[in-house]
């Protein structure tokens, strides 16, 4: 049944609110994977990582932002050609100290504090869209 | 980087609520891991299935019970040996129907419980973990 090439991978992704706005991070336009699509700063777990210590990590790399992780929030489920099954869970965080955002190049074009409303028409990476449709719209 | 020789394992429980109680299910004695100690129903998430569907199937083979399965609130994670992170996700239920059967191959006993009669019962590690977390 379990076929050897078939991995589980974990992300983590922050939900960060200021003043009922939320941040996003617009992917790198010479990015593989989705480029110019909307997102949330995070990434991907390296192994044995600790998911919290994951997404500081990711967090201040990608944005520059120290964080403090509080609750969370949401698990989107995603599985791509049969070889990689992704849980990416979402965590709401808060900016700590300094609030200045410095975006890495290579990874992204643009950030902006959105509101619900600009957030749905705006294009979104899978686990964002899938927290969007199931976890914002019914909790908001 | 990700190394081709390490392997992630995920499984989903569910925190079964009816009332102000709580189904914990008591692990069979033969068990090889954690024999003997206090476990919330759940089990492995199979490759490609979502974690929500593995709980209700894993449900409905330890406890026949059926649920309606609310938030994700918990994930517990520990790494084993070299290669092995395994994560637990645990989701908040709302028991719906169904007498509590067990698979006496897993389980010897099951009870209904609050938290605080759950505190002081030998749990599972990421049971134990999960209570300190909901008594913060």
């Amino acid at each position: 049944m379990n076929e050897v090439n078939q991995k589980f991978r974990l992300a983590v992704h922050t939900w960060i609110e200021k003043d009922n706005k939320f941040l996003i991070v617009r992917r790198s336009l010479s990015d593989s994977f989705m480029p110019g699509v909307w997102d949330t700063p995070g990434g991907s777990l390296n192994f044995g990582e600790d998911p919290k210590n994951a997404l500081i990590r990711e967090t201040k790399e990608e944005s520059n932002l120290n964080i403090e992780i509080g609750q969370l929030l949401f698990c989107h489920n995603l599985v791509c050609n049969n070889s990689d099954h992704w849980f990416a869970l979402v965590y709401q965080c808060q900016i700590v100290g300094q609030e200045k955002i410095i975006l890495d190049p290579a990874e992204h074009e643009e950030y902006r504090w959105v509101t619900y409303e600009e957030l749905k028409q705006l294009p979104k990476v899978a686990f964002l869209e899938d927290f969007y449709i199931n976890y914002l719209t019914k909790h908001v | 980087m990700f190394d081709q020789n390490h392997f992630v394992i995920n499984a989903a429980h569910g925190l079964i609520k009816n009332g102000d109680k709580y189904l914990i299910t008591l692990r069979a004695t033969d068990k090889n891991y954690m024999p003997n100690l206090w476990d919330i129903p759940g089990g492995t998430i199979e490759f490609g299935e979502h974690p929500i569907e593995a709980l209700i199937r894993e449900i409905d083979e330890e406890t026949k019970t059926k649920v309606k399965v609310g938030n994700l609130i918990f994930v517990y994670d520990f790494v084993s040996g070299e290669k092995r992170h395994q994560f637990q996700m645990v989701f908040t239920c709302d028991y719906l129907s169904g007498e509590v059967i067990l698979n006496h191959r897993e389980h010897q006993e099951y009870r209904w419980v609050t938290l605080e009669e759950m505190e002081q019962l030998p749990k599972i590690a990421f049971l134990e973990e999960l209570v300190k977390f909901l008594n913060k």
